[in-house]
């Protein structure tokens, strides 16, 4: 796969998370308040090793001022999705994820190169931290842990799943195009 | 200095995450920040016109809900207006009755999970809408204006914990305060009530029309609970909200063309005695 296809790759997906997340911003779920902040996929699936990770950090500080924008929330998103990135590089240092030939690292994690269980690990630990600190830089000083717990959690279930079978949707997609 | 550079350079990652975080961390705790970014917001004219894309495309299968609660609407009008003809009240200044007006706008985004929401309406300082007016359904108070652009602005919900309505009992006539907890968007509470007064459930609450925004007599909600413990100085009054927050569709803008006058006369009262 050429370097200008990498981009191209990238690119929609960009697209695809953005707008995902504006539309479920808009459709109301409303089953203990809860939402999901998908767009975190792009995040978790870029290239992790021997990549500039001051890029990266910027990168996902101006992506998050943007949703900032859409949920009226100024510097909330900012602050949890640098925090993910940072905490996601120094997690998947723990969890390496392999390529093909078994001898070198892939170039960025996916459920392909990680496996089923160490991919949802990584997932569901990141999303996680993202959605607590969402919800309490959001209620700060408002509400107790316990009052919010259901929204927290059924919030990381729903991101986990909606990343998943994101993940398994863009391998049926790559194989099919012989893009991997 | 070439050392302390090194230095530097060897935990750029790091310092980079750490500057990064302490502003995002100012930004959403210093509120110089949020006058700042005044047009940081979802009354973005780009941001306002991504969600009046998706939410025209979601618009459809509620046009029949819609049209039936304008069906409804017209017939409480209408009734009202036969009323007034009945017994016209002589004693109301012309000036007063045309003090408020109401400007029509359509809800485009509307968040109930956080503990600060915000909505978004389809029209802005084109259609004569300023930060301040209140903004109102045919079921009760919906909230504020924060901010405006050309063609959108962002409400302040009344499902946000920074805001105070000042409401009164029905039946009592005693005024208080709304406010909503953070937790249950259904409820709010009614903060204020001395505890030497009658309060049962089941009493209504309305805007009080005492802080401009709103005129008197705007449903806010009903009273659903009401406690008083032995030491406590005010009653502990839970409201069920009549609005319902989680449907909302087509709101009202008041504009209250007399709230320039109303506020300039108690600022210079308040002057004249501090």
């Amino acid at each position: 796969m050429s370097k200008k296809n990498i981009w191209l790759v990238y690119f929609t997906n960009f697209i695809a998370y953005i707008s995902l997340q504006v539309i479920i911003g808009q459709a109301s779920i409303h089953f203990y308040r809860s939402t999901c902040f998908v767009y975190i996929g792009f995040f978790l699936c870029l290239p992790w090793y021997k990549t500039n990770l001051i890029l990266q950090l910027l990168l996902g500080f101006f992506v998050g001022l943007i949703i900032d924008a859409f949920y009226d929330s100024l510097g909330i998103h900012a602050f949890a999705i640098v925090l993910l990135i940072y905490l996601r590089n120094l997690l998947l240092h723990l969890l390496p994820p392999i390529a093909v030939n078994d001898y070198e690292y892939a170039a960025r994690p996916s459920l392909y190169s990680m496996g089923f269980k160490k991919f949802s690990i990584y997932v569901l630990f990141l999303t996680a931290m993202y959605h607590t600190t969402v919800f309490f830089l959001d209620a700060w000083g408002f509400m107790s842990f316990f009052t919010m717990l259901p929204q927290v959690f059924i919030s990381i279930i729903l991101s986990y799943f909606i990343i998943c079978s994101f993940q398994i949707l863009s391998a049926i997609v790559s194989n099919t195009s012989s893009i991997r | 200095m070439k050392k302390l550079f090194r230095f530097l350079y060897e935990y750029r990652n790091l310092f980079t995450f750490l500057v990064l975080e302490s502003f995002g961390l100012s930004l959403v705790f210093n509120q110089n920040f949020h006058t700042r970014f005044k047009h940081f917001n979802s009354s973005n004219l780009l941001i306002g016109s991504v969600y009046e894309f998706f939410s025209n495309m979601g618009q459809y299968p509620h046009l029949k809900e819609v049209y039936r609660q304008i069906l409804n609407e017209n017939a409480y009008l209408k009734e009202q207006i036969l009323q007034n003809r009945m017994q016209p009240d002589k004693n109301l200044d012309k000036l007063i009755e045309n003090q408020f007006k109401f400007i029509p706008a359509q809800v485009i985004n509307n968040s109930i999970i956080h503990t600060k929401n915000y909505l978004t309406l389809n029209k802005g300082a084109a259609s004569g809408i300023i930060p301040g007016m209140g903004v109102i359904t045919e079921s009760g108070i919906v909230g504020s204006v924060k901010s405006v652009s050309e063609h959108f602005s962002t409400v302040i919900s009344l499902l946000h914990t920074d805001v105070l309505v000042s409401a009164k009992l029905i039946p009592s006539n005693v005024m208080g305060t709304i406010r909503w907890s953070g937790c249950n968007p259904l409820q709010a509470q009614l903060l204020y009530i001395p505890r030497h007064l009658k309060v049962e459930v089941g009493d209504k609450v309305v805007t009080s029309g005492y802080d401009a925004i709103f005129y008197t007599g705007i449903p806010i909600g009903i009273v659903s609970h009401v406690e008083l413990s032995k030491e406590s100085l005010f009653y502990n009054i839970l409201v069920d909200i009549s609005t319902d927050f989680s449907t909302l569709q087509h709101v009202y803008v008041l504009v209250n063309s007399l709230k320039p006058e109303k506020e300039s006369l108690e600022c210079v009262t308040k002057s004249y005695y501090e």
